[in-house]
């Protein structure tokens, strides 16, 4: 009995490269359908949106595949699209400086920041799972034990739980951290951020670490 | 918005032998710890590297940025295993953003295979002074890249090949480009679009 089964767009083996297009090539005066009308207008937006070379998240892997052939020939054949989509000296010292401060330890390589993300998930899951089964021990215990303890005096509410925070503890502004941000450095965000997290993280550690909450 | 092109090796400083020793010198502090001394070198070779190597093959500016961050960290990383040899750092540098960019696409893809044909054996005489084997690397990787697109758009359609050259080398608008050609803005579109499909097929093909 044969099983022959009608072609299909469909890739079940996941073998197809994307980027190969097995489409062939039409002759420019073929007739044009409304769906590749709408595509090629949809396109020419995205290819005048993007003539900075930086391309939006959501878009088909088509799509995806002609516009960067787009910044390749504006990169390769033009010189003033050379110049725009050149690495500016404060782009390229940001790449340096993380570079280099990953190779000291003090941040993630770029290669190994989602590898260790993902095993701080992995961790922070083990650790949920085994407060999950201590809790329920816990709990087991204390019912079987419920006969015969005596009720226990509901302790007085710690003042600490009652006493507000102040502002500055709850919601402040970063920017005595980060300063007037110039639109040279309006790419190095992670940097930013890494001095803002960094500040949030020695007043958690002050106010909860710090005997008597120093902060 | 316009931006300043990164500095590209500049022959003046860079063809000056206190140059190379003073690369020789840093390469040599960084191998014994102090990889601080490499700075000045990366931020040196970070733009020619971005724009000639790694932006032609990947043609998607985060995902350069992205690479050439990896690149210098991976070379960080080796830096014990280089040996000096006389001459300027950068093709290794080189070699090693093109090994990630390599690393990037999955063996036998299209992207994989163009990445590996253009990135052939440059032939280039290594000069014995600094910066002009980055200077000679980068200008002739450039000027393959051209030639490659050019060859490429001369294989195609004429009225492929000059929508091309008209929105995309040029850079001129759409109601430019259609006018040049007579045609509507939306005639235009389909035929870029096809134009761009046509290419992209070809580009990187034996």
């Amino acid at each position: 009995m044969s099983h022959d089964l009608p072609p299909t767009d469909r890739d079940p083996d996941g073998v197809v490269d994307p980027d190969d297009d097995a489409d062939g090539v039409v002759d420019p005066d073929d007739d044009v359908d409304a769906s590749e009308a709408a595509a090629a207008a949809r396109f020419a937006e995205l290819l005048a949106q993007t003539a900075d070379g930086r391309l939006p998240p959501a878009m088909t892997a088509e799509e995806r595949g002609l516009l960067e052939q787009a910044v390749e020939i504006r990169a390769g054949a033009s010189e003033a699209a050379r110049a725009r989509l050149a690495l500016t000296p404060a782009r390229g010292r940001a790449v340096v400086d993380r570079a280099l401060r990953a190779a000291v330890g003090e941040v993630e390589a770029p290669a190994d920041a989602l590898a260790a993300r993902r095993e701080r998930r992995s961790a922070r899951a083990v650790g949920l799972a085994a407060v999950a089964v201590a809790t329920a021990a816990i709990a087991v215990l204390a019912i079987r034990a419920g006969g015969t303890r005596r009720p226990v005096p509901e302790a007085p509410e710690a003042a600490t739980a009652t006493a507000p925070l102040p502002t500055a503890w709850r919601a402040r502004s970063a920017d005595p951290l980060v300063g007037r941000i110039e639109p040279a450095a309006s790419g190095e965000a992670a940097a930013r951020l890494d001095v803002i997290f960094a500040d949030r993280l020695a007043g958690f550690r002050d106010r909860r670490l710090t005997p008597g909450g120093a902060r | 918005m316009a931006t300043s092109p990164a500095p590209s090796p500049a022959p003046s400083a860079a063809t000056d032998l206190a140059a190379l020793e003073d690369e020789r010198a840093r390469i040599e502090r960084a191998q014994a710890g102090d990889l601080d001394a490499m700075r000045p070198i990366l931020e040196r070779y970070a733009g020619p590297l971005y724009a000639t190597v790694i932006l032609p093959r990947v043609g998607n500016v985060a995902i350069a940025e992205e690479l050439l961050g990896d690149s210098l960290s991976a070379a960080i990383e080796k830096l014990g295993r280089f040996t000096w040899q006389g001459k300027s750092i950068y093709p290794w540098l080189r070699q090693v953003a093109l090994n990630k960019v390599f690393d990037r696409f999955r063996d036998g893809s299209r992207r994989r295979r163009l990445a590996e044909a253009l990135a052939q054996a440059l032939e280039v005489e290594a000069d014995p002074v600094a910066g002009a084997d980055a200077t000679l690397l980068a200008e002739e990787e450039r000027r393959q890249h051209k030639a490659r697109i050019a060859g490429t758009l001369d294989a195609l359609n004429p009225r492929y090949r000059e929508a091309i050259e008209l929105r995309l080398v040029q850079e001129r608008s759409r109601e430019e480009c259609a006018a040049a050609l007579g045609v509507s803005i939306g005639t235009f579109d389909v035929l870029l679009f096809r134009a761009i499909r046509a290419f992209r097929k070809q580009y990187g093909e034996p």
